[in-house]
């Protein structure tokens, strides 16, 4: 997983490898944390994933709740169809912002 | 790579026992109606393990049966039903059940199908919401096995919306299981809807990145049996609470697991095997190939009495500690024996003192490795008095203290048999019903103590009851009668109270599957005199009984007196030995002129002449010259004669037979300081043999031993 920060914009752009998994929670929660606090825009890319497990779709389900009740901005952009899916297994794809797929 | 899993047998065996016992003790102290929520618990997590492990191991009858205790234990758990005397009395018979499935898993055994078919149906029936007012006769359990309830666990396929509660706990993911996966396999038996619930979700700052925070309550529309659903949630039984809601209350009914399949030996792991992992998350370990069900062959190592011992890991720290320091004192011996003289001998004394030190401590602390405590005879009987005073409509309070108390592993597992004679002769014949103590002045409820303790090198046990006491009215009568006291003999109450150990003698008024049968205390005095103990007995009429055993601490030691015959060293243990004496001519007499007594007070006992016993050749053959040992072997007086008393000392005792061969009348051997062999008496065996004069084929040459350890 890439993370990049791009400060002319304060974004902080998340580039997900094909596999995301819980592994790379302690890294990713550090650096949406840190996104947190300094109030940057969080962008999720997710065209690649392939598998992703719920710890990490935990921590972004996380993030998003708690950059609305700060009114920042995050979002996921390209997400494929097994990120879509893996969202809405774990009943988390309004909360992302992910269009809603029936099982 | 495959994994030989027979070599976890063992352990797995010994683990599922000692769960069997906890969920025992457990169940016999639950509240009804106020269950202690880790009591339930613990009873939970015991029966989860035996599930597991069972079903890792192929055991699959042994694992259906249990899933249906840990159903039942789960919905107590989660708060769905209450806890219910006729729930306590199933899981309890469901406790004998898994013991004996197991033990017949263990030993290739046969396991009585009608009684697991028959728990096993009111396991289902309670699991349904049906009543069950008591554990079952035979009858009713023979017509609940033609008539079942309902049986959600089971095939019985279901269409319609089954609803699923998920609430993983917070380290479920750590430990490798993932609900993307999990809820991905349930959206493949059918249309699934997922409703997450957060409310337990930190604030994002606080949260632990691999903690799981978030609970799921999952709609699944399909036409399955529960199992199909429980098996996704397999793996992470423990690990979260689960709730799945049949949509139908009273599913079609099919036959229980028990009824279809025998306690099976481990089978091949196939695809379709129910326990398989489906979710691919931790490695399997199913048995492979060359394990078929037909192989009914025993599974375990050896019988329970030869297994293996667990030893805490102190003990085995202390014992590596022992050893550093032997390793310390040999190198300090070794550096003084390179440069020694005579200067340096107060040294080298310290160095042997030393040594002696860290070989005594090494040896007491290799013996405490054999040392279990006794609750592992003690956990037995809570359960057993509980039965039998409910059998005999009895109320009676089972105290035990000292049940940390250590002892000896083949000890304890040759006393268990003599205890539980005890404890049931007291619930039988001590402790009265409870009109019988309330018209004698006793509270309603007797009391059964059961003690154990240490004293010198002696372990002591005592069962005491407060009940009638032994009527010795009756005891002397019976024992007039059977010609074990005459009829103008006026022995002493301790004496009478002795009688009841005499064979044959039993005062129960009706004979019971209990006791009663007029064997047993015999059998019981026998097996602890076998063990190098002694039981004694101390009675009040209406104040009740109680029983002491005294045993050895270990029966790899002994307490012996060294005795010469000749240029032979003999051991005669010191627990037999009743004295010792200089023998007068004039109290020798021969009967029929041919065996020897002695007139020891107002007793005549015989005299053994170890020499011409053994063929050794003697120092004296005239007896006054000599000295008689007096020992007594099963209640049996008789005279040692030897020709000198050495010195009492503990022996380590070897095994004659397996290093030479059996001898009558020897026990063992072991080695003295200098080296000699010196034979260990079995002194009921030469009481015995005397009467025949002399072992059977022996000659000298038969007892030619080595004169030093090397040999």
């Amino acid at each position: 997983m890439e993370i990049t920060a791009e400060s002319p914009h304060k974004t902080l752009i998340v580039t997900c490898e094909e596999i995301v998994d819980i592994q790379l929670a302690t890294e990713l929660h550090g650096q949406l944390k840190s996104a947190l606090t300094q109030g940057l825009r969080v962008e999720i890319v997710a065209s690649r994933v392939e598998r992703i497990d719920a710890a990490i779709l935990q921590i972004f389900y996380a993030y998003f709740r708690a950059a609305h009740e700060r009114a920042l901005e995050a979002t996921i952009k390209g997400a494929s169809e097994n990120f879509i899916r893996a969202a809405a297994l774990l009943g988390l794809s309004k909360g992302l912002g992910l269009a809603e797929v029936v099982l | 790579m495959t994994v030989d899993v027979t070599q976890f047998f063992q352990a797995f065996f010994e683990e599922s026992f000692e769960g069997l016992a906890a969920m025992e003790s457990a169940l016999l102290n639950l509240d009804i109606g106020a269950a202690d929520s880790e009591a339930i618990n613990r009873i939970f997590r015991a029966a989860h393990s035996i599930k597991g492990g069972a079903a890792t191991f192929g055991f699959t009858a042994v694992a259906e049966f249990t899933h249906l205790v840990e159903t039942l234990m789960d919905q107590i758990r989660s708060g769905q039903r209450a806890v219910t005397q006729p729930d306590v009395e199933i899981l309890l018979h469901s406790v004998d059940c898994m013991h004996a499935m197991l033990d017949a898993v263990r030993d290739g055994s046969a396991v009585n199908q009608e009684q697991i078919a028959a728990v096993s149906q009111e396991l289902q029936a309670s699991l349904a919401g049906g009543a069950i007012a008591s554990v079952a006769t035979p009858a009713a359990q023979q017509s609940s096995m033609s008539a079942p309830k309902a049986i959600p666990n089971e095939k019985a396929a279901t269409n319609g919306l089954w609803k699923i509660n998920f609430v993983p706990l917070s380290h479920l993911l750590k430990t490798g299981n993932d609900p993307v996966r999990m809820f991905r396999e349930l959206s493949g038996l059918g249309a699934l809807r997922v409703a997450v619930n957060d409310k337990n979700l930190p604030p994002f700052l606080d949260m632990v990145p691999d903690n799981v925070y978030l609970e799921w309550e999952l709609v699944l529309e399909a036409n399955v049996d529960e199992k199909a659903i429980s098996e996704v949630f397999e793996w992470v039984d423990g690990d979260c609470e689960l709730t799945i809601q049949s949509p139908q209350p009273t599913p079609e009914i099919s036959a229980p697991p028990a009824q279809k399949a025998a306690v099976q030996a481990p089978k091949a792991a196939t695809p379709t095997t129910p326990q398989a992992p489906k979710t691919g998350a931790p490695a399997s370990t199913h048995p492979k190939s060359g394990m078929k069900e037909a192989d009914k062959k025993p599974v375990g190592a050896s019988s329970a009495e030869t297994s293996s011992i667990r030893v805490s890991i102190d003990k085995i720290d202390a014992l590596v500690n022992m050893v550093g320091e032997l390793v310390i004192t040999q190198s300090m011996l070794g550096q003084l024996g390179k440069d020694f003289d005579m200067s340096r001998i107060d040294k080298l004394l310290d160095g042997l003192t030393q040594l002696e030190r860290n070989t005594r401590e090494l040896q007491e602390n290799v013996m405490r490795i054999r040392m279990l405590p006794i609750s592992f005879v003690f956990s037995r009987f809570p359960r057993m008095v509980r039965d039998l005073s409910q059998k005999l409509d009895k109320k009676i309070d089972l105290k035990m203290s000292g049940d940390q108390t250590e002892l000896d592993k083949t000890v304890m597992e040759k006393i268990g048999d003599p205890l539980v004679h005890l404890v049931r002769n007291s619930i039988d014949h001590g402790v009265e019903t409870h009109d019988k103590r309330v018209a004698a002045g006793k509270p309603e409820t007797g009391v059964i103590q059961l003690d154990a303790y240490h004293q010198g090198g002696n372990i002591v046990i005592s069962i005491a009851d407060d009940g009638a006491g032994i009527d010795t009215e009756r005891v002397l009568a019976k024992a007039r009668k059977a010609g074990l006291v005459k009829e103008d003999e006026t022995p002493t109450h301790e004496r009478i109270v002795d009688l009841i150990f005499e064979p044959g003698l039993s005062t129960a008024e009706v004979v019971s599957d209990v006791s009663g049968r007029g064997v047993g205390m015999d059998v019981v005095r026998r097996n602890i005199q076998e063990l190098g103990g002694t039981i004694d007995v101390r009675s009040v009429r209406g104040e009740g009984s109680s029983f002491t055993i005294r045993l050895p601490l270990t029966l790899a030691i002994l307490d012996g007196q060294l005795v010469r015959v000749g240029d032979q060293t003999f051991i005669v243990p010191l627990v037999s030995i009743v004295e010792s004496l200089q023998v007068k001519k004039e109290l020798v007499n021969r009967v029929a002129g041919k065996a020897e007594v002695f007139k020891l007070r107002d007793d005549y006992i015989p005299i053994i002449r170890l020499y011409d016993m053994f063929g050794v050749h003697p120092e004296n053959t005239l007896l006054e010259e000599g000295l008689l040992v007096v020992v007594e072997g099963d209640g049996v007086r008789a005279g040692l004669f030897v020709d000198d008393l050495l010195g009492q000392q503990q022996v380590v005792i070897k095994s004659l037979e397996t290093n030479y061969r059996r001898v009558d009348g020897i026990s063992g051997a072991t080695i003295l300081g200098d080296g000699h062999v010196a034979l260990i008496l079995d002194v009921s065996g030469l009481v015995k043999l005397s009467k025949n004069q002399g072992p059977t084929p022996q000659n000298d040459s038969d007892l030619a031993l080595p004169r030093s350890a090397a040999a």
